[in-house]
This record gives structure tokens, sequence and C-alpha cells, in this order.
């Protein structure tokens, strides 16, 4: 692993980092914060301190600092935690959040001097009304005396700037026990094993005890002995470990925030429990025992390294270190994911062909089934990301529209952990940002109505995602004033998107906000005017082989709910034949299949059937009248229903000739081979070779619940096939 | 009595850079180290001149620049770098 593969996993801890800090903020703001969430912020920021540190990015290690040490104000509550404050430190957030993406990005630091000049300003502020505390007071202004703001030029400036007089840091009594013996007497000690494998993980062991020294630590003494001679180091692994004496006045809990960010790259211990002992980088302990080890004989000997008490778990995750991850070549990993679903479509070959020849239940194609599966789900698996990464960004565009719109917007979030495909994640970030933009805009009324209408004067912006039957789905709500249905109704004949005389029901009248030429420019502001329409929002979600539909009520407020496939590349389905024709619907839309008893289905109108499915009626949809193929049973008596549900419009029961088969398939787009067509999501290979078309089940019914059924598709369809 | 100059960066590629050097340098008598130029160091580099140190005829630095001089300090590697090279 060289240092630009570590400082990939830095960029990707600032993330979490920053993640972490704004969700300590907004506890903030919210006011339910205690002392560890202050605490939480602090670890943040100085993890990112940190790294921007030992990476070179000097004005991120001189911003973070900054933002650290009024952090460490406030946690020693010399500085009180105001509204403003907050605000001030969301901004700061925002720009270390710039820090990071300029130094991701190679480009220059963005300007932080106005906020660094604000920042220190609410440090002295604080500072002024602080009552002077016995020690950290003096630590803290003799740290800020050794490194002015943006003054430091990198790590071992900042090593040389603190170490070069370590007197001056520690308190009174802390000094005057270097002299003698008499170190019983007050303070503690704290005992630091680095382990073997902490600086190959892109930890430097010195940053921390820079940090111990800052409390007022002093080294009492440094273990060289798992040193080996030069002829047997190894200089990726750490050998030492050190003892620090920490003034009295120095907390247990302020020592361990300094290793809260080394995770397993460290061991610490207290007073008489002693030095704990090393732990070996893996490719140390995998090397055979040699007359004389590289570490102590005595530790090499045991199994595993006996932890510390109080110790950060040993083993065996340090000794792996290296091994816990590894990066690859997104390229690389979407080469092997098509060749998975290709090796899904040959093994769907070999079945069909073994089933021809009367040999299809043999034990081996079984185990290779489930193995394909398995491969299948663990590839799969590989570009599995929370959502989080998206839903993260929100606060911050929801400050933005703050500073725009004047709108403050409390922010609810639930799911977040839900894991979806790198891609859709991806891509999912446009459309959200939109729908957000509006929901603030255009949802979220201003203060003064929400008062007049009794609501709270902030709105609430809702963030859900869970999995469900299958599929994804995020819904995106606000408490705002709803859709207005006449408003949107008359805009859309006024644009001739719609006859005066259609018939159109409340979702109908919803979904036309999603119509080209109805949301985009005239009556948008800048804020989600900003060339993205609403028809550019559901074509992104369609393209992502999801839905997208909207539940609104006037004055309660709008959600958009988003229904989004796990991955687009591998799906089961069920394979079903239509008069010649063979046709795939998604397992994700069914829900059962059923012959249907006489008496369960009854007419309804001229053309319409609906089918009694244990009480409740659901429209019969022939799939033959939709697909154009030859010779398809009218009849549902002698055909199979297969029940399905969709987004939007409920149930409704696909007329089919026969099920021959239910496996996966290999989703392959028809806009790339052939141009999209309505009624088919896409296409797929069958065992025999065949194409066979992947039927958009949504669009289907909902086609089928106008009033004349218009079957577009059908020659299409045929000639696709 | 040959020299070797350390670098003003004293990472870990310059702690690996600096091993195959050190190794042929060491001997019957110190070989010298030049910390003049050091600006960064961290505990790689530190600990191969301990090793370093321990092996052989050792080593005996030389000209410790500020920041080299502190981080030896702060590591608390001033009796087996400095005190004993000095003697």
């Amino acid at each position: 692993m060289n240092e630009d593969d570590i400082q990939q996993i830095f960029f990707v801890e600032c993330e979490e980092s920053l993640e972490a800090a704004e969700a300590g903020l907004d506890a903030c703001r919210k006011g339910t914060h205690d002392d560890e969430t202050i605490n939480a912020i602090f670890r943040a920021v100085h993890s990112v301190k940190g790294g921007a540190g030992a990476f070179g990015h000097l004005a991120m290690q001189a911003f973070t600092h900054c933002f650290e040490n009024l952090l460490g104000e406030i946690r020693e509550h010399r500085v009180e935690l105001t509204p403003a404050l907050v605000d001030l430190m969301l901004a700061a957030l925002d720009l270390l959040r710039d820090h990071v993406d300029a130094a991701q990005s190679g480009s220059d630091a963005p300007d932080d001097s106005a906020l660094i000049a604000q920042l220190e300003a609410a440090q002295a502020g604080g500072a002024v009304d602080a009552v002077p505390s016995p020690a950290e007071p003096e630590t803290s202004q003799a740290s800020e005396a050794a490194s002015p703001s943006g003054g430091f030029d990198d790590l071992d400036a900042l090593l040389d700037e603190i170490t070069a007089d370590p007197p001056a840091a520690p308190e009174p009594q802390a000094a005057q026990e270097t002299a003698d013996g008499a170190q019983e007497e007050s303070g503690w000690r704290v005992h630091v094993r680095p382990h073997a494998g902490s600086m190959a993980n892109g930890s430097e062991p010195l940053l921390w005890l820079r940090e111990l020294a800052e409390l007022g630590g002093t080294c009492e003494a440094c273990d060289v002995d798992p040193l080996p001679p030069l002829d047997r180091l190894n200089v990726e692994d750490g050998y030492l470990g050190w003892t620090f004496r920490m003034p009295a006045g120095v907390t247990r809990e302020q020592v361990a925030d300094i290793f809260d960010f080394a995770g397993d790259d460290v061991s610490i211990a207290q007073d008489d429990e002693g030095m704990p002992p090393p732990v070996l980088s893996e490719t140390e302990a995998q090397k055979p025992p040699r007359g004389e080890p590289p570490v102590r004989p005595d530790e090499r000997d045991t199994d595993k390294p006996a932890p510390a008490p109080g110790a950060p778990t040993p083993s065996p995750a340090p000794a792996v270190s290296g091994s816990q991850s590894v990066r690859i070549d997104l390229k690389k990993l979407d080469r092997l994911i098509d060749g998975v679903g290709e090796l899904v479509i040959a093994q769907s070959m070999l079945n069909q062909r073994l089933s021809n020849e009367n040999v299809a239940h043999i034990e081996e194609l079984a185990l290779l089934d489930t193995l394909v599966r398995d491969i299948q789900e663990h590839a799969m698996a590989f570009r599995a990301q929370p959502i989080s990464a998206v839903f993260g960004r929100v606060p911050r565009l929801l400050r933005e529209l703050a500073g725009k719109t004047g709108k403050h917007v409390k922010l609810e979030v639930t799911g977040e952990t839900t894991e979806l495909d790198k891609t859709v994640i991806e891509r999912l970030s446009e459309p959200m940002t939109h729908l957000i933009r509006n929901a603030v805009d255009h949802g979220i009324e201003p203060a003064e109505d929400r008062r007049a209408a009794g609501k709270d004067p902030e709105g609430t912006l809702s963030l859900s995602a869970e999995q469900k039957a299958g599929r994804i789905v995020i819904r995106i709500g606000d408490d705002g004033r709803g859709i207005d249905r006449e408003k949107i109704r008359a805009k859309a004949i006024a644009n001739g998107v719609i006859a005066e005389d259609a018939q159109l029901s409340d979702e109908e009248c919803c979904q036309l906000v999603f119509a080209p030429g109805l949301s985009t420019a005239k009556e948008v502001s800048n804020i989600s005017g900003r060339g993205v329409g609403m028809d550019v929002v559901k074509q992104n979600v369609k393209d992502l082989g999801g839905r997208i539909n909207i539940e609104s009520e006037p004055g309660v407020g709008t959600t958009f709910v988003l229904a989004l496939p796990l991955t687009l590349a591998i799906s089961d389905g069920m394979i079903v034949e239509v008069g010649d024709q063979s046709l795939v619907i998604p397992l994700t839309h069914v829900i059962e299949s059923l012959r249907p008893a006489e008496g369960e289905v009854k007419g309804l109108g001229t053309a319409r059937r609906m089918l009694n499915v244990r009480g409740s009626f659901v429209p019969i949809v022939p799939l033959g009248a939709m697909t154009g193929a030859k010779g398809w049973e009218n009849d549902p008596g002698k055909g199979v229903l297969v029940l399905v549900e969709t987004e939007g419009s409920g149930r409704a029961a696909l007329l089919v000739d026969a099920i021959s088969d239910q496996r996966q398939f290999v989703i392959k787009s028809l806009d790339a081979h052939y141009r999209a067509v309505d009624s088919v999501a896409g296409a797929t290979i069958m065992g025999n070779g065949q194409v066979a078309l992947i039927v958009d089940v949504d669009f289907l019914v909902k086609s089928c619940e106008a009033p004349v059924p218009p079957a577009p598709a059908s020659p299409e369809m045929v000639r696709a096939a | 009595m040959q020299t070797i100059t350390l670098p003003s960066k004293c990472d870990r590629a310059a702690a690996s850079a600096l091993v195959p050097e050190m190794c042929d340098a060491l001997g019957d008598h110190p070989v010298a180290v030049d910390a003049a130029k050091v600006e960064r160091i961290g505990q790689a580099m530190l600990q191969l001149l301990v090793s370093a140190a321990r092996t052989e005829g050792g080593i005996a630095l030389t000209n410790p620049s500020e920041p080299f001089a502190a981080a030896v300090r702060l590591a608390g590697l001033e009796p087996v770098l400095i005190e004993e090279a000095a003697q």
C-alpha cells in the first residue's frame, strides 16, 4: 500500500468524520446534545486534522486546528454553546468539507481567512469569560502560543514547536517530578504501544505522543527492546512503545480521546498495568520462528499476545492489518460483475440444455446453481453502499437553501444504513437534490404562512430508506402546503399537456408535475429551476429501473416515493408464455399465480374483467393484447393469472398462457441495443439463446387503467423480440 | 569515517531507502549520521536509527537539527540516540 492508497483511506475516513461532526452539530442545533456530543465533534475534527497534517494538507490542518481549539474551549465549558455558535461551526464544517474536496481534487484550498477570524474571535470571546482552572487553561494557552493559526508548516514543525519547550506546557507539579524519583506523588502513567502495522495503516505514532505532550505529558521511557538489529528490521513495522507521565489534572478520558481515532492500531494501558506487549503485523506474524525473533521471544512464543486490561482488542484484528480491506479499481469490479452476469446466463443455458436432454435433476447442477447464486450475491455486495452517502449531503444542501430562501428546515432521517448499488447511489444524487430543492422552495411555506396555518414555523424534511420486497423505497417528504391539484391541472390544460375535459384522479393530477413542459423553468425560482425539470427527475429514476410516486395532502405535505431496484444487473423473474412469445415478469412484482375457479372472474363494462381474489377485485390485464403475440389465450379459465403488485396502481392479474420457469435473468438494456419501448423494462437472453422481453409491470398495469387501453407497444414489442 | 546524511523529510519511504546504505556502512566503528537537514521525521526513521545504533559499531549523530532533536526528545530517545552516541 503506498502513500496515495493510504491517503485515499484518509479521504474516506474524512467523509465519515465529517458526517459524525454533522450529526453532532445537528444535535447541538436541536438542543439534544450532551458532553459526549461535543466530544464526538471534537474527535471527528481532530481526526481530520491528524490526517491533514500527515499528508501535508497544511491549509486544512491549520483550519482544523482553529476549529478544534474552539471545540476544545466548548468541551471544557469555557465557551458557551449558543445557537449562533452552532451556526458558525456548521459554516466551519461546510468549509472543512470544501477543504477536503480541494485536497482530494488537488485544487486550491478555499479561502478560510474570514472564518478562521470568526472561529478565533468566538474562541477568544469565551476565553475572556472563562474561569481559569489550574491545569488546562495554561496548556491551552501554551499550545495556542506555540501554534498561531495557520502558522505551522507541517507535522514535524508542529512536533518541534511543542517539544521545544515541554516543561512550559505541564502544570507545575508535573515539572517538578522530572527531577527525581518522587513521581508517585502526582500524575499518572499511560503506556502506549502502537501495533506493528500501525504505520502501514497510515498512523504516525509520534502524532499521538505530541498530543500527550500537549496535555502536559512527558516521556518517561521508550521501550526499544523489541527493536531487532538492522539486518532484520522491517521499516514498515513499528517496534517501539512509550510510557508517558501525565499531570494529575489530565483525565483518562482526555488521553483516551487522543487514541479514539487510532482504532486497532494501538494498545493503551495505565499505571501499573505495564507496557502492553507488541502486536505483530501480519507479515511478521507469518514469518517462521527464527533463532532470534525480531520481538521479545517470550511474546513470540505465545499464540496470542496477551492484551493488557483495558487495551483495545489486540487480536486478531490488529494482527491482520493491511488485509482487512483491499482497494479495487471499480472497472475491475464491474468486469467481474459483468462476468458474473454472463455466468448466470451460461448456467441458465446449461440448465436448459440438460433439461432438454432429461438430465436436469442431477446433484451437481443443483450445486452449481447454489454456487452461481452465492457468487452473484457476493459480487453484488461488493458494490453495495449505504445510502447515507447521499443522505449525508442533505444537511449542507438545506443550509444553503436556508441561506437563499430564508426557510429553516429541520431534517429527519431514517434508514440511512440501507444499502444499495453504488451506481444507483451515484445516479440518485441528482434527482434527490432536485426533489429536496423543490420541497424547500415550493413545498414548505414561509415561516409567516406556517405560523398562520398553525404549524411549526420551521418546516420539516423527512428522508427515509428501507428495503421492501426486493426494492429500495426512498421517501422524501415535507410538511409543507401540499400540491395544489387545481393549479397544476389548470397549468397542464393551459400548456396543452391534458385536454380540458380530462378526468383525472388525485394521484394522476399530482403525477402531472412530472409532465414535460409543466415543471420546467417558467414558474420556478433560481433554487429549483436550474434547468432540471421534474420530468428529468422522473426520467432519471426510470433510467435506474425505478418508479416515483407522489403522496400529497393539501396543507399537510408532500412525499415523493422512489422505488428502486437493489441492483441494476441481475434479477429474478418468472418466464411466461404468451402466444408465440416468452416474456419475463420480474419476480419482485409477483405475489402469486393462480387459475381462477368458475365465477371468480367478473366482467366490468364492455371490455374489462375483474378477478375476485379472496374478496377483493383486481383488474385482469391480458398480456397477449399488449404484446401483439399470435394465438394467445384470452380465457382466464384456460390460461394462468399472475397476481402482481405495482407501485401506484395497486394489484392486477396478468393473464398469460402458461408459466414455464422461474429463474435469474441478466437485464440487458433495450435502449442500448434497440430503443426504449414503453411497457418493456429491458430484455434478457434465455437459456435457449432466445431473446425475451422483460415486462414493465408498473407501466403496463397503469396504461390499462386508462379508459381506452393504449397498447402502444404492440408492434414494437414484436419487432424488438 | 563514512557519513550518512539524513534527508529533510524522514518519512517511511526515506527510511526504507536508507536501510541498504546503513547496512553497508555499519561496521566496527560508529557511522556518522548527519541530521542537520532534517525538517520532518517520523517513527520509522527514528527506530531505524535506534536499531542502527544498537547494531555492530553503531552510529554517531552529528549536527542534529532542532526538529530532529525535538522529535528525539518527544519520543524519549535521547538516552539511546544522543547520550549513548556521545559516550
